[in-house]
């Protein structure tokens, strides 16, 4: 699957595995496993426009929209909103995929 | 977990997203691009591998970070002259060729072997006489990524209002490293005038000798003139050195005033790209500051 620009920050190693140990069609298994990375995605971009000043909330989607594989996002975000900003994404992530787990689950 | 169960729990996933889409599209700047079916981390990969494989790009983008792609326009950036295209072609593509084959993608403290080649392509195909090491000093990087800076007070009580271009740029909270660039607006010349048009930020306070020689060296590198070149696509410019950094935690190495990275083509997207800064040696004062168009 081809990469988005925080990839590198966030593990959905555990979601992937309760997946891949049910007995369920794989277009369903598909079907949860793209809403798991929409969800995530929606997550983190949302987090980061809360951090982002609002003038640069358009450069930043465009950016996204035109290049999200771009390694640069990172920069453009470590200037705006502070050196921290990868440990941010990573503990959104962290809390978006608990949630998820736990919508799996029940 | 039972068949049913993933059915349920995709309804539930399903809630959660649009609960977060919601939420983003409470940002105004959000809502064109998430109403659009294409801002959906699906479409994206899609886009991103597309765009990767077309460029050959997946093994460099896992291991180093890459500057905006640029396409080398027809015209020259941000210019209100008609040029003659065929000779500005000309330079930059012989800047480009010639350049691009010695220089690393990565901030870069040339060696003497590698400098001298330089600065030969540059006085070949400029005829300015560009230096690495000038009067026995020189910068911790010559190639390095330039960021966006926002444009600096000129004199006391100057304003915004005041700069008449890329006013939406904004204006640093402070003066420069180097102080205002005239003593008052009654001494502001036209030589002020160009000098923070065209200034160009480096990293004076990471020089080994900064703490021991900073009078001398902050005499010495005020309003310094430089040449800046954009080796994706050959623009360049001269420009001075108006302030100090930029801090090394951004991962630059360089600073650009407003119309500098314009005329370099790099005021679009993150508005950094990896360039060419070297000193001009030029005791006479003959060499205009702003972009080379010959």
């Amino acid at each position: 699957m081809a990469i988005l620009f925080y990839d590198h920050l966030i593990s959905k190693s555990e979601i992937e595995e309760m997946l891949a140990s049910i007995e369920e069609a794989e277009n369903q298994k598909g079907k949860a496993l793209q809403l798991i990375d929409d969800i995530i995605f929606q997550g983190i971009i949302n987090m980061i426009l809360e951090r982002l000043e609002n003038p640069h909330h358009h450069t930043f989607l465009t950016i996204v929209h035109e290049r999200p594989y771009d390694p640069e996002i990172i920069s453009y975000l470590k200037e705006h909103t502070g050196p921290d900003i990868e440990d941010e994404i990573r503990k959104e992530a962290d809390k978006l995929v608990k949630m998820i787990i736990h919508d799996l689950s029940s | 977990m039972a068949t049913t169960n993933l059915l349920k729990s995709i309804e539930k996933l399903e809630k959660r997203s649009n609960t977060l889409r919601n939420k983003l599209l409470r940002h105004s700047a959000s809502k064109k691009f998430f109403t659009k079916s294409s801002l959906i981390a699906y479409h994206l990969r899609q886009r991103s591998g597309q765009i990767l494989a077309g460029a050959g790009l997946i093994g460099a983008i896992l291991t180093m970070p890459v500057p905006p792609s640029l396409s080398v326009s027809s015209t020259i950036p941000g210019s209100t002259q008609s040029q003659p295209l065929g000779n500005n072609l000309s330079v930059r593509q012989k800047l480009m060729t010639g350049l691009q084959k010695l220089l690393p993608h990565q901030p870069t403290k040339l060696t003497p072997e590698s400098a001298e080649k330089v600065e030969k392509i540059i006085f070949e195909n400029t005829g300015i006489t560009a230096k690495v090491v000038l009067e026995d000093q020189s910068l911790n990087h010559q190639l390095g990524y330039i960021g966006f800076e926002q444009h600096l007070f000129r004199f006391p009580g100057d304003s915004l209002a005041r700069h008449d271009e890329i006013q939406e740029a904004g204006i640093a909270p402070g003066r420069g490293a180097f102080g205002f660039f005239a003593k008052d607006s009654g001494s502001f010349t036209t030589r002020e005038y160009q000098r923070e048009k065209y200034y160009c930020v480096v990293q004076t306070l990471y020089l080994d000798t900064w703490n021991r020689d900073h009078r001398f060296l902050k005499d010495w590198y005020a309003f310094r003139k430089m040449i800046v070149i954009n080796p994706v696509n050959g623009l360049s410019v001269v420009c001075d050195i108006g302030d100090a950094g930029p801090a090394d935690w951004t991962g630059k190495q360089f600073g650009g005033s407003p119309e500098t990275m314009q005329y370099l083509d790099l005021n679009k997207g993150p508005r950094k790209g990896l360039v060419l800064m070297l000193f001009v040696d030029d005791p006479d004062n003959k060499i205009p500051l702003g972009p080379i168009n010959n």
